[in-house]
């Protein structure tokens, strides 16, 4: 028992440096993909076709081809097109490739949720004298997040799980250190104390948006 | 000086004209009514004269400030579009004027409080302190001072209504538009809101009221305009219109409002 507990121990004591590592990636995707998300899906309803038509591309790009492909392509794609003096860190394309895939996703929830917002709103606003930015972020926007909360708590879960995928480019994160003490060990016990770490991150995560949806509902619309 | 004139203005949605060259000129302290069957440009003249829709031809001003004009004739001898002003100044004419829709548009995230404060404070810059004060009293006019912390959805529709005339009054306009503000309520709830727009009229606010309820019309207005596919087919006191009418489009749209 004290054995069995010792060895759980220094389990959990390797894990958590790959544990810093998703955890700091998933923090960095956040904060880099929900502001640019709304950028993005800002200038995916502009009215200039020359905005809206490349956003539209690099928005079908990012989520018609897989993840995986994409943090191959932002690790090596710089290094094989432009040559070796273009190259940086491991994690650092980890989280250029995240950020720029979850903006995609974010982009087309916040536009769906600017989209179905009523033109009374829109028209309210105007003829109170409200200017154009006023009534984006001061009336439009703030209803826009209660309403596609639950749409981006899905995304932000699936994120969580997504930071594995960065293993392919090496990235030394709990999935990888995971793998890696599984099968040094011949051990199952790694991944199943990997497994609960993400359990328990997104236990957190689905904790954190139920709050902010509750703080939230204090008006029904 | 007139608080609003339009002149000769009109309006086609993809093709389809609209309004075929209406003119109106509001007094200061006027009340005037506009009656006339559905679809026959009502909403659409407001909406041209709050600025929610462009004019293709004619002119608009404000109490002599100028908004829309007409441009001069195009080389092919063609009308060309009306001309408007810069941006800056139709932010300026903006708050000489309120509307009041037909389905309130109140902002749901908001208080009833915010509802009434956030335009006087963001786009009047009004000192919050005093924009709360001027709100509250707006509140106990519509009788809701003690809903100021609620939310619109916590309140009746007759309510919301009366919310949505304080807030379009916290701006102070020097005319307000109303686009059948009772049509969106149960038959209950109407009184409520004519009882304020009553209210209004006896403090000589500059109104201009689309509205089905004739006999409200009748009580409040001091001029009824009668609209039909986009014209003006008659105007005049209340009685003029209402009962002694010799149109036959007016007498015949009135015929079936009073056997509904
Ligand atoms: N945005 C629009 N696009 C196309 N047609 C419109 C639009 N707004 C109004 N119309 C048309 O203009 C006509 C007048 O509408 P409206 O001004 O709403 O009339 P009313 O308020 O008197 O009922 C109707 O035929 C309506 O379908
Ligand atoms: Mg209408």
């Amino acid at each position: 028992m004290q054995q069995a507990l010792s060895y759980i121990g220094s389990v959990i004591a390797t894990l958590s440096g790959g544990l810093g590592q998703t955890l700091l990636l998933f923090a960095l995707t956040i904060l880099i993909s929900l502001p640019l998300g709304l950028l993005v899906s800002l200038g995916r309803m502009s009215r200039f076709a020359a905005v809206r038509i490349p956003i539209k591309l690099y928005i079908s790009i990012m989520r018609g081809t897989p993840l995986m492909l994409q943090l191959l392509f932002v690790y090596f794609g710089p290094f094989y097109i432009f040559g070796p003096q273009f190259t940086y860190g491991r994690f650092t394309a980890a989280v250029i490739a995240f950020g720029l895939n979850y903006a995609a996703y974010f982009a087309e929830i916040y536009r769906g949720g600017i989209q179905s917002m009523p033109r009374g709103q829109y028209e309210a606003s105007a003829v109170l004298g409200f200017t154009r930015s006023q009534t984006f972020f001061r009336i439009i926007l703030p209803q826009v997040i209660k309403n596609i909360l639950p749409a981006t708590t899905n995304e932000v879960i699936t994120l969580v799980k997504d930071t594995s995928l960065a293993q392919v480019i090496a990235v030394v994160e709990l999935f990888r250190v995971a793998e890696t003490t599984s099968s040094a060990q011949a051990s199952v016990y790694p991944l199943i104390i990997a497994g609960v770490f993400y359990y328990i991150m997104n236990y957190v995560v689905a904790w954190i948006m139920e709050r902010a949806e509750k703080s939230l509902s204090y008006y029904s619309a | 000086m007139h608080v609003l004139s339009i002149e000769n203005i009109t309006k086609s949605f993809d093709g389809l004209q609209v309004l075929h060259g209406i003119s109106l000129h509001v007094d200061k302290g006027e009340a005037v009514a506009v009656i006339g069957p559905s679809g026959s440009g009502k909403s659409t003249l407001l909406r041209c004269a709050t600025l929610l829709e462009r004019i293709d031809t004619g002119s608009i001003s404000y109490g002599g400030e100028p908004v829309a004009w007409d441009a001069p004739a195009g080389e092919n001898g063609k009308a060309a579009k009306s001309v408007y002003a810069g941006k800056n100044e139709l932010h300026a004419i903006r708050r000489r004027f309120g509307l009041v829709f037909q389905s309130f548009h109140l902002f749901p995230h908001l208080s009833v409080l915010r509802n009434l404060t956030e335009a006087p404070v963001r786009v009047l810059k009004i000192p919050k302190e005093r924009a709360k004060e001027d709100a509250m009293r707006l509140l106990e006019k519509v009788g809701l001072s003690d809903k100021a912390a609620a939310y619109p959805f916590q309140l009746s529709g007759g309510q919301q209504q009366r919310v949505a005339i304080a807030r379009a009054m916290a701006l102070s306009p020097e005319i307000l538009f109303f686009d059948e503000p009772t049509s969106a309520l149960d038959p209950e709830l109407t009184g409520e809101i004519l009882k304020v727009i009553r209210t209004l009229a006896a403090e000589h606010m500059t109104m201009v009221i689309v509205t089905h309820e004739m006999a409200f019309a009748a009580e409040v207005a001091d001029r009824v305009i009668f609209m039909d596919e986009g014209r003006i087919i008659e105007q005049g006191t209340p009685k003029e219109v209402l009962e002694h009418s010799e149109n036959a489009r007016t007498k015949a749209f009135l015929r079936k409002l009073s056997d509904n």
